[in-house]
C-alpha cells in the first residue's frame, strides 16, 4: 500500500488530476438536493426534531424509480422506531387517496422525495410538504457521475494495462481496438450458439469469457511473433493485426451485434459489489499484478531492460524475443479482456466495438508518463492519465461543451503529455 | 617535388577532447600530384586529423592552408566544397539510389528545379570512363560489389572539383584484381594533379603508390620521409614507439600442461574472420590484438556466440560447442563484454544496482521462471559485494548508470559478467575510454579473476596494454592470428606491430 502512495506521488500526472478535477468541481457546483437513503434521513430527522405531535401520521411520497425507494426505506426505518405511522404514495392518485382517506389519525406533514415534492396535488392537502433541502454540490463530485467516470474507463484502463507494457519494451500495439471487438463478438456469439442464447447459465457464461481472452491472447502473440521472427516494425505488424482482426471480428459476427444473451451477462459490467462497480474492482486489481509484474519480478525487469537498451538487454542474456512474445499476448489477452467487458455493459456483442480505442489507450499511456521510447515508466501513472482523460471528457460533457472542442481539448493535453517527456528527457 | 608550393599546408594543428590531446601540433604537407602513405597506430590521431581537413571537426589552434588560401571549413559541406574528399572505409552511398543519382546526390544539376538527366548521365560516363570503369551509371548500387562502390565514391568527389583525395584503408575490402585497379587510378589521379592521402596498414601498398611516408604517433608527426629512403623497419618503429607500458602484474603463464578449456578450429565467418586457430586454458589472461579492421571484434562476437561461424568448430569443455546465442553462452560460463558499453552494454536510465544484476535476475529469485519474485534485498546484497570488489564509485546502488563516469560504468559491466561466474570471459576493449586509476582497478579485477581459474580473452588496439596485461599475445590481421605467443619482458610494440602490418601482398 504505501508503495502504491510512493508511486503514486511521484507522479505529476497525479497532481494534474486533482487539479483538474477541483476545477471541474467548482466549475459544476450547483443546487442540488440529495437522494436516495441521504435524502431520506434528512426529511425524517427534519420532521422527528420540528413537527412531531403525539400520534402523528405522515404521508412519504415518492416516484417509482430505485433512489426513491431507497429514500421511502430509509424514512419508514427511522419513524417507524418512533412508533409513527406513515402512509406511502407513488403516484399523485395514491397521493390524493392517501390524503382523503378519514380513518386513523389525521396526517400531520407529507414527506416527499425531491422529484415528488413538485406533484400539485400536493399543494392542495394544505399540509405541510417536507423535501430535502437543496444545497450546492459540485455535480462533477456527485457519486454517481464519479461512478460513472469510473466506469466508463474501466475498459479503456484495463486495455491500457497492456499497452503499457509493450510500450515499455519499445513496441507499440495497434491491434487493442480490433481485438476488443473480436473478443466481444466471439463471447457473445459462444453463449449464443453453444451455450443457450438467453438461458445461458454462469458456467457457460464464464467459459466463453475465457475463450475470448484466450483468442485475444493468441492474436496478441501473433503480433509477437511476427515482431520478433519476421523483424517487422511493431507499428506495422500490429497495423496489419488490427486488420485482420476486424475482418474476423465481422466475420464471426456476420456483421451484426449479437444480443441474444441473458440477462445475468451484465453483472461484469454493471453490476456493483458492496457499492463498488465490479469492473472497478477489476481493474484495481490488474493495476496491482502488473505493478507488482514491474517492480518485483525478474519480467518486469526484462522488460524495462528490452525497452531501454534492446542490444545490451540481448548480451545481457536476457531472451528479448520471447519477453517481446509475451507482452504482445498480455496485451491481446488484456484487450480481449476489455471486449468481454464491454460486451457486458452494452448487453451485445457487436463488430464495431473498439473503433479508436489504440488511441484512447496509447494516449493513456503518453499522457501518465511511460516513455514512447521505451524502458522507462509506470503502470499506476497510466491509470492516472486513464483517469485524467475519462475526467476531461466527463467534465466538458457536464459543462455542455461541443465533442468537437472536446477533441481538440484532447488533442493538447496529449500533445502536452508529449512535450513534457521530451523535456524530461533533454 | 615537395619544392613546388603545397597544395595543402597544415601547421601546428592542436586538437584535445575534454582532457585527452589527441594531436599535439601536427605539421603536414601535400604537393599536387603527391601520394602521401599516411601511417599510424591506433590512436594515434589519424583520423581526427583527417576529419579536421574535412571539415567534420574543428582543430583548437593552428593553421591550414590550401593552395595558398586559408582552409577553415565550418562543416562537411564546405570541406567538400573547398576540394577535399574522404573514401571511408565505411562508404557513405545509397543503396536504393542509382549510380547516377548517388553521384549527383545533393548538387543535382538542375534547371528550374527540373533534374537534367540526360546531362547528368553524361557527365556520369565521362567520369566513370576516366577511371577506367564499365560500370552502367543507371544501375542501382544496391547491386555493386563493395570494390565497384569505392570507385563510385572516387567518382563523386571527382565531380566535385576535389584538389586533396583522403583514401582511408580503401583495399581493406577488395579482391586483388579490384585493389589493381585501384592502384592505377589512384595513379592516374597523381598524373591529373590530384593530392592523395592514402591510409593503410599495408606496407607492400605504401611501398608501391606512395611518394613519401608519414607516420603519426601519439598525435605528433614522427616520421617523414620521401621514396626511395623510407624503409619498413624503420616505418614500423615509428608507429610503435619505444616506450613500453608499465607492467602491471608479473606475466606469468599458464602452465601448458593444463588441459584446454576452450578451442577453435579453422573457426571462421566471412568476411572478416578466417581460419582462426586459438587455444584457452583455465587461468590464463590473453591479450588478443592487432590493427583496426584485423577482425578482433569479430572474432570475440563469434566466441561469444553473438554471431555464428559459418565454418569450422569450438570446443569448449571438452565437447563441441554450439554458440546460440548470448544467453545460451553465459549458461555455459561464457561472458562478453561488448566494445561499446553505450550503445550495447548499459541500460543508462537505469539504475547501478539493476544494470549489475539483469545477468543473473533468475538465479537471484532462487530458479527459473519469468514470474518468479526479484527481492530488493538480494539485488542489494549482489551489489555491495561486487562494488567493493570492483572498487566503484559512488557506491550508490539507486544512481542511474550513465550519471556515473565512463570507467565506474566498465566497473559495473564488468560486475553483471562476473557476478554469472564465468569460466570463460571475453572483452573487448575493457579499458577504452577509462581513465588511469580505473584502468588500474580494471587490471586488478581481471588479474584476480585469472587468479581465481577463469580464462580470459581481452582485445585491446593498444599494444602497450597487451603488453602490460597478457600473459599470452596474439595478434590478429586480416581476419587470422599472425602470431601466438608468450609475453616475455623485453617485448616492446614494435614486436608486435611487425606481425600486426602485411608485409606481403
Amino acid at each position: 500500500m504505501r508503495g502504491i502512495i510512493l508511486a503514486l506521488s511521484g507522479q505529476r500526472v497525479l497532481l494534474a488530476l486533482l487539479g483538474i478535477c477541483a476545477v471541474f468541481s467548482l466549475l459544476t457546483i450547483q443546487r442540488t438536493a440529495p437522494e436516495g437513503t441521504a435524502a431520506g434521513e434528512q426529511v425524517a430527522r427534519v420532521f422527528l426534531s420540528e413537527k412531531r405531535p403525539p400520534m402523528a401520521r405522515v404521508l412519504v411520497v415518492s416516484t417509482n424509480s430505485a433512489e426513491d425507494g431507497q429514500f421511502s426505506v430509509r424514512v419508514a426505518e427511522l419513524l417507524g422506531e418512533q412508533g409513527i405511522l406513515i402512509d406511502f404514495a407513488q403516484s399523485p392518485i395514491q397521493a390524493r387517496e392517501a390524503a382523503e382517506g378519514k380513518s386513523g389519525p389525521p396526517i400531520s406533514a407529507v414527506l416527499a422525495t425531491g422529484s415528488a415534492s413538485s406533484w400539485p396535488v400536493l399543494e392542495r392537502f394544505n399540509l405541510p410538504v417536507l423535501a430535502p433541502a437543496p444545497s450546492l454540490w459540485p455535480v462533477f463530485l456527485q457519486r454517481s457521475n464519479l461512478l460513472n467516470i469510473a466506469s466508463q474507463i474501466s475498459v479503456i484502463a484495463i486495455i491500457a494495462a497492456g499497452m503499457t507494457l509493450v510500450i515499455m519494451t519499445g513496441g507499440i500495439d495497434l491491434s487493442v481496438g480490433s481485438i476488443a471487438a473480436l473478443a466481444a463478438v466471439v463471447c457473445t456469439r459462444l453463449v449464443r450458439d453453444h451455450f443457450g442464447g438467453i438461458n445461458a447459465g454462469a458456467p457457460g457464461m464464464i467459459v466463453s469469457g475465457f475463450a475470448a481472452i484466450c483468442v485475444g491472447g493468441v492474436v496478441g502473440w501473433g503480433s509477437g511473433a511476427i515482431i520478433t521472427w519476421c523483424s517487422v516494425p511493431p507499428f506495422l505488424a500490429t497495423m496489419g493485426v488490427m486488420l485482420v482482426a476486424s475482418g474476423l471480428a465481422f466475420q464471426v459476427s456476420e456483421g451484426q451485434s449479437v444480443y441474444q444473451v441473458p440477462d445475468a451477462f451484465t453483472w461484469l459490467g454493471r453490476e456493483s459489489v458492496g457499492g463498488v462497480p465490479v469492473v472497478v474492482i477489476l481493474t484495481l486489481v490488474l493495476y496491482a499484478l502488473a505493478s507488482h509484474l514491474i517492480q518485483s519480478t525478474v519480467l518486469g525487469r526484462y522488460i524495462l531492460a528490452t525497452g531501454s537498451n534492446p542490444v545490451a538487454a540481448y548480451l545481457a542474456g536476457v531472451p528479448v524475443k520471447r519477453v517481446q512474445r509475451i507482452v504482445y499476448a498480455t496485451s491481446g489477452a488484456l484487450a480481449a479482456l476489455g471486449g468481454v467487458i464491454l460486451a457486458s455493459q452494452l448487453k451485445s456483442g457487436a463488430p464495431t466495438y473498439g473503433q479508436m480505442y489504440e488511441l484512447y489507450v496509447i494516449a493513456a499511456v503518453v499522457v501518465g508518463g511511460t516513455s514512447l521510447s521505451g524502458g522507462q515508466g509506470s503502470v499506476w501513472g497510466t491509470l492516472v492519465g486513464a483517469l485524467l482523460i475519462a475526467v476531461i471528457q466527463n467534465g466538458m460533457n457536464l459543462l455542455g461543451m461541443e465533442s468537437y472542442t472536446q477533441k481538440i481539448v484532447l488533442g493538447l493535453v496529449l500533445l502536452a503529455a508529449v512535450l513534457a517527456d521530451r523535456l524530461r528527457r533533454s | 617535388m615537395t619544392e613546388i608550393i603545397p597544395l595543402l599546408n597544415l601547421r601546428q594543428i592542436r586538437k584535445s577532447f575534454g582532457p585527452n590531446e589527441v594531436l599535439k601540433g601536427v605539421d603536414f604537407r601535400l604537393a599536387p600530384g603527391e601520394v602521401v602513405g599516411f601511417l599510424g597506430a591506433n590512436g594515434a590521431g589519424k583520423s581526427t586529423l583527417m576529419r579536421i581537413l574535412a571539415g567534420i571537426l574543428r582543430p583548437d589552434s593552428g593553421e591550414m592552408t590550401l593552395q595558398d588560401k586559408s582552409h577553415s571549413p565550418k562543416g562537411p559541406v564546405q570541406g567538400r566544397d573547398a576540394g577535399i574528399s574522404i573514401v571511408h572505409q565505411e562508404l557513405s552511398l545509397v543503396d536504393s539510389l542509382s549510380i547516377v543519382d548517388n553521384l549527383f546526390l545533393g548538387r543535382e544539376i538542375h534547371r528550374l528545379g527540373q533534374i537534367r538527366q540526360t546531362e547528368q548521365l553524361r557527365q556520369a560516363r565521362q567520369i566513370l570512363a576516366r577511371l577506367g570503369s564499365p560500370l552502367d551509371p543507371d544501375r542501382k548500387v544496391a547491386r555493386l560489389r563493395t570494390g565497384e562502390k569505392q570507385i563510385i565514391e572516387i567518382a563523386r568527389a571527382l565531380l566535385h572539383q576535389t584538389r586533396v583525395l583522403i583514401l582511408d584503408e580503401p583495399t581493406a575490402a577488395l579482391s586483388p584484381g579490384e585493389a589493381e585497379n585501384l592502384f592505377r587510378i589512384v595513379g592516374e589521379l597523381s598524373n591529373q594533379g590530384i593530392g592523395v592521402v592514402y591510409i593503410s596498414h599495408r606496407l607492400e601498398e605504401i611501398d608501391r603508390l606512395a611518394d613519401r611516408v608519414v607516420v603519426l604517433r601519439d598525435g605528433r608527426m614522427v616520421y617523414d620521409e620521401p621514396r626511395g629512403v623510407h624503409n619498413r623497419a624503420a616505418i614500423i618503429a615509428a608507429m610503435a614507439g619505444r616506450d613500453v607500458g608499465e607492467h602491471v602484474q608479473v606475466a606469468g603463464s599458464a602452465n601448458p600442461a593444463t588441459p584446454h578449456l576452450f578451442e577453435t578450429i579453422n573457426l571462421g565467418r566471412k568476411p572478416l574472420v578466417n581460419k582462426v586457430n586459438l587455444v584457452l586454458r583455465p587461468g590464463e589472461l590473453v591479450a588478443l590484438t592487432g590493427l583496426v579492421g584485423s577482425g578482433r571484434t569479430e572474432l570475440l562476437r563469434l566466441l561469444a556466440g553473438i554471431d555464428q561461424p559459418d565454418e569450422g568448430r569450438i570446443v569448449y569443455r571438452g565437447k563441441p560447442f554450439h554458440p546460440d546465442g548470448p544467453a545460451h553462452s553465459l549458461r555455459r560460463g561464457i561472458g562478453f563484454l561488448p566494445e561499446d558499453r553505450k550503445d550495447q552494454g548499459l541500460f543508462l536510465a537505469h539504475s547501478a544496482r539493476t544494470n549489475l544484476s539483469i545477468s543473473v535476475l533468475e538465479e537471484l529469485a532462487g530458479g527459473k521462471g519469468l514470474l518468479r519474485h526479484v527481492r530488493n534485498r538480494d539485488e542489494s546484497k549482489l551489489f555491495d559485494d561486487k562494488s567493493d570488489l570492483l572498487g566503484l564509485q559512488p557506491k550508490n546502488p539507486a544512481l542511474a548508470a550513465g550519471r556515473f563516469s565512463g570507467g565506474n560504468q566498465q566497473k559495473i559491466l564488468l560486475g553483471r559478467i562476473l557476478a554469472s561466474r564465468p569460466g570463460l570471459l571475453l572483452l573487448d576493449e575493457p579499458t577504452r575510454g577509462v581513465d588511469a586509476s580505473a584502468r588500474r582497478d580494471i587490471y586488478r579485477i581481471l588479474a584476480e579473476a585469472a587468479g581465481r581459474g577463469a580464462a580470459i580473452l581481452f582485445a585491446t588496439s593498444e599494444f602497450a596494454e597487451a603488453l602490460a596485461l597478457g600473459q599470452r599475445i596474439v595478434v590478429m590481421r586480416e581476419g587470422t592470428i599472425a602470431a601466438d605467443f608468450p609475453n616475455t619482458p623485453g617485448l616492446s610494440p614494435g614486436d608486435i606491430m611487425r606481425h600486426a602490418v602485411s608485409e606481403q601482398s
